[in-house]
């Protein structure tokens, strides 16, 4: 490898913060814990597609008191954006009169802006078990809790929305039919010759297009839109948002298409009980919706997949391949609306486990 | 019978009356011709129930002006115009009434808005006006503080008290349907049906 590999890049980078970083934190009374598994693995791929994203650190420590801590901490542009946009939502979210009962964000004790560095730490959320350690119906109960509370958060009125929209964003049917064209035309820039992904995006796009008032109808609503277990905590029955960057106004199952596709992988059973569950309690439109909205993920998700290939090599490389290749799968198996087959997942599982680094499997450990 | 039900909110907005409008509308629809007129973006549809919408991320004039000119559009074909209580809609409502003898029934429906209206003058004056112009006033029993601060000043020939039907028990995964839940479901809103049926002489 080249010193201008992304990989290495992200060690120096990682290896110059921490050494400015640690004297102002002991400066405050915390001290960095030895191993910092959110810095290993695939963390230095990491890049949200359609949210504010920059370059940060997320660390773990210990206050003087002995308190377990997470930091986020950064000098990059981008990063002190996302540090703060989150901040703002996390203060503004706390305002909105909904279902405050519900999610709870974990108590931030220090921000700070010191040495070029925004610092913000945040309480660790100690929980017993990770989500998918816990069983389907609580899995399900819990989601569906969270779900609707984000539901709960309409904004309708111009008075609404011009309180929100800066803050939040907003997505109405033409921004996602917009973004999804987007990521079309950059993966056809990125895998030329890649004709059958291309056909596949095409048909997505027609189907998305095709169902644009019904994407439209359900817009307006609160929505996290990378609502998935490695982003939350549970803490006796509460549950804590750790990542409030990604809250935004937009079709009211982009959440749930991003759950719930994350669950076609990682619990089948979760995901059928979910869309079984909008099929029985909503309208037929709303199934629609949910749909079009795994879609949508599906075609950000190849996205985001595809840009990384270029800053993978050798094993990392083979698996991103092979995470397209699921995606488009799981894609094609959603456009005809019919369940991806458990030896698709299967495949992938087995073929993901032995591709992954050893660091990105103990990164992995007690996320989800 | 032409009924008109005049609602601020309506599916897909979640918070009551919305739900509430979208079952009534549906129901009434199978022995009368019902339309809904609603504060809304792109409603979801009824089979057999016409829905008139109006925007609702306009500004607070040009929304109210458009809501004025449907209900007056809308209630020429109407015998009953039957309202759910919140300011967006009754001040258009209370206007209208000193220009037309289609009886207007109130439903006091939306605690959240009844509430707001205890705390604020403006509307509460606005309530009470539309109160006092209104045929007949639907309430519930068993209800809010903020309901009753409303109801005790209605003459009791124009109040008709009737228990609030119930929200469609939710169908879950990893649980038995809920049958008894369901019937309880539908029997109260068959009798629902029935009394709002005696007190609006449909």
């Amino acid at each position: 490898m080249n010193t201008q590999d992304p990989k290495t890049l992200w060690e120096t980078y990682c290896t110059t913060e921490l050494a400015a970083l640690r004297p102002i934190l002991m400066a405050q009374g915390y001290t960095l814990d030895t191993e910092q598994k959110h810095m290993k693995g695939e963390r230095y791929l990491q890049q949200a597609v359609t949210t504010t994203s920059g370059k940060k650190l997320i660390l773990t420590g210990v206050s003087n008191d002995e308190k377990k801590v997470i930091i986020k901490a950064t000098r990059d542009r981008g990063g002190i954006r996302e540090i703060e946009h989150e901040r703002t939502c996390r203060n503004v979210l706390a305002r909105i009169d909904f279902a405050g009962s519900v999610f709870h964000t974990p108590e931030e004790v220090l921000f700070l802006k010191e040495g070029g560095f925004t610092i913000s730490i945040q309480r660790f959320i100690e929980q017993p078990l990770s989500f998918l350690e816990r069983r389907v119906e609580e899995q399900f109960a819990l989601a569906l809790r969270a779900f609707k509370a984000q539901e709960s958060a309409h904004a309708t009125t111009s008075k609404h929305r011009a309180l929100i929209t800066s803050i939040y964003g907003m997505r109405n049917a033409g921004s996602y039919l917009h973004n999804f064209q987007t990521f079309c035309a950059n993966i056809t820039i990125a895998r030329p010759h890649d004709a059958s992904l291309h056909t596949l995006l095409g048909e997505a796009l027609t189907t998305l297009r095709a169902h644009e008032e019904t994407i439209e109808q359900y817009s307006g609503f609160l929505t996290h839109t990378d609502f998935v277990p490695h982003n939350i905590r549970i803490h006796d029955d509460t549950i804590y948002l750790l990542d409030h960057s990604s809250l935004t106004f937009g079709n009211k199952y982009e959440g749930w298409a991003r759950f719930v596709n994350f669950m076609t992988l990682y619990n089948p059973v979760l995901e059928d009980a979910l869309i079984t569950y909008v099929r029985s309690n909503r309208t037929p439109e709303e199934s629609v919706s949910l749909r079009m909205m795994r879609i949508y993920r599906l075609g950000e998700i190849i996205w985001y997949y595809v840009q990384t290939l270029e800053k993978s090599v050798g094993d990392l490389h083979a698996l991103n391949t092979a995470r397209v290749t699921f995606w488009s799968t799981v894609l094609t198996h959603i456009l005809k609306d019919e369940k991806v087959p458990e030896s698709v997942i299967l495949e992938y599982t087995k073929t993901r486990d032995s591709l992954r680094s050893e660091d990105e499997k103990k990164r992995q450990q007690g996320l989800h | 019978m032409n009924v008109l039900i005049v609602t601020p909110l309506f599916p897909p907005d979640i918070a009551e009356p919305a739900p509430y409008g979208k079952e009534l509308a549906g129901r009434l629809s199978l022995n009368h011709a019902v339309t809904v007129l609603a504060f809304n973006h792109i409603p979801e549809e009824i089979t057999g129930v016409h829905i008139i919408r109006v925007e609702k991320s306009d500004t607070l004039f040009v929304r109210l002006f458009h809501f004025m000119k449907a209900l007056v559009q809308a209630a020429r074909s109407t015998d009953v115009i039957y309202m759910q209580n919140g300011p967006s809609v009754e001040l258009p409502v209370l206007l209208f009434s000193f220009f037309t003898r289609t009886p207007v029934y109130v439903h006091l429906g939306d605690e959240v808005a009844l509430a707001h209206a205890t705390t604020k003058p403006l509307l509460r004056l606005l309530l009470r006006l539309t109160l006092t112009r209104a045929a007949g006033i639907i309430a519930h029993t068993r209800t809010s503080n903020a309901s009753a601060f409303f109801m005790k000043d209605i003459p009791p020939e124009r109040l008709h008290n009737m228990e609030r039907p119930q929200a469609r028990p939710e169908i879950l995964p990893f649980v038995p349907y809920p049958t008894e839940a369901m019937s309880a479901y539908e029997t109260s809103w068959s009798t629902h049906i029935a009394e709002l049926t005696l007190a609006l002489h449909v």
